[in-house]
């Protein structure tokens, strides 16, 4: 699997869109390419929530005391 | 014919230049101008095309670009943390209002008591939305953004309406929003912390 952050992903988008205007992809590839791409941009919103949720749970572990942690599902072994 | 960013930047100056050269021009010098700012524009669109980005923004675009950042940090933080910051601070102030007698035991469904009026006008002028506000708009102007990723959006403006999207370019402007937001995030989470903890005293 390529890894891919936010400015590779846009540089393919209008890579495809280049192809689209061509005729070299149909628009049914291409919508199901754009789909896709927000499956990913859903992805990267989550990455961006979960920072905000840390960052809110460390502020509450210092002011109360607590020892609340946000669970590593990603980096858990299955 | 594969066009450097430096030939393309050369070119973008002279256009600009010959453009403004033609407001005062007429007649002969006026057609050649006219000639060298066409054949400059030519080359920059060349270089666009071939790039995928824009490095001629108008003021139109690059006003829209502002826009657009504006929107993406009011839909991603600004509204949350104001409805909050509206809760906490009128919660803490305002609960007296909820009884029919007010604090100085006057019944302000039928008169009015004027002290309570002055301290209602106290707390809506002491309100800290409007500086949080204030601060957050000061903060989406000063945002750094990548200047790939303006050129990325203009390309966007300049491909195709904004009421008429396809997946694509759906995708392109939902990738764009999300990097502005984290760029913010980065760039001004000692902002959203000092607003989430917010604490109203009464």
């Amino acid at each position: 699997m390529k890894p891919v952050n936010n400015k590779s992903m846009i540089a393919f988008l209008f890579d495809q869109m280049d192809k689209l205007d061509k005729d070299e992809i149909d628009v049914l590839k291409a919508k199901e390419q754009g789909n896709l791409a927000k499956q990913v941009n859903n992805a990267m919103k989550y990455e961006l929530d979960r920072a905000k949720t840390k960052m809110d749970i460390k502020q509450h572990n210092s002011e109360f005391n607590n020892n609340i942690s946000l669970r590593e599902i990603e980096s858990s072994n299955f | 014919m594969e066009i450097t960013i430096y030939e393309a930047e050369k070119q973008k100056i002279i256009s600009e230049r010959a453009h403004s050269l033609l407001k005062i021009l007429r007649g002969n010098d006026q057609s050649q101008v006219q000639e060298i700012a066409n054949k400059a524009d030519g080359i920059v669109s060349v270089y666009n095309n071939q790039n995928h980005t824009v490095i001629n923004p108008t003021q139109m675009e690059l006003g829209k670009w502002n826009t657009f950042i504006k929107s993406c940090i009011k839909y991603g933080f600004k509204d949350q943390l104001l409805d909050e910051l509206k809760q906490k601070y009128y919660g803490a102030h305002e609960s007296y209002y909820e009884e029919d007698l007010c604090k100085h035991n006057i019944d302000w469904t039928e008169f009015h008591c004027e002290i309570c009026d002055k301290e209602r006008k106290d707390i809506r002028d002491n309100s800290p939305t409007d500086l949080a506000e204030k601060e957050i708009k000061d903060a989406c102007n000063n945002l750094i953004v990548d200047k790939e990723i303006k050129e990325k959006y203009i390309l966007l403006l300049r491909k195709s309406s904004s009421y008429n999207r396809s997946p694509l370019e759906m995708a392109v402007q939902d990738s764009l929003k999300v990097i502005i937001q984290q760029e913010f995030f980065n760039q001004y989470n000692q902002l959203i912390t000092k607003y989430t903890n917010y604490e109203a005293s009464k």
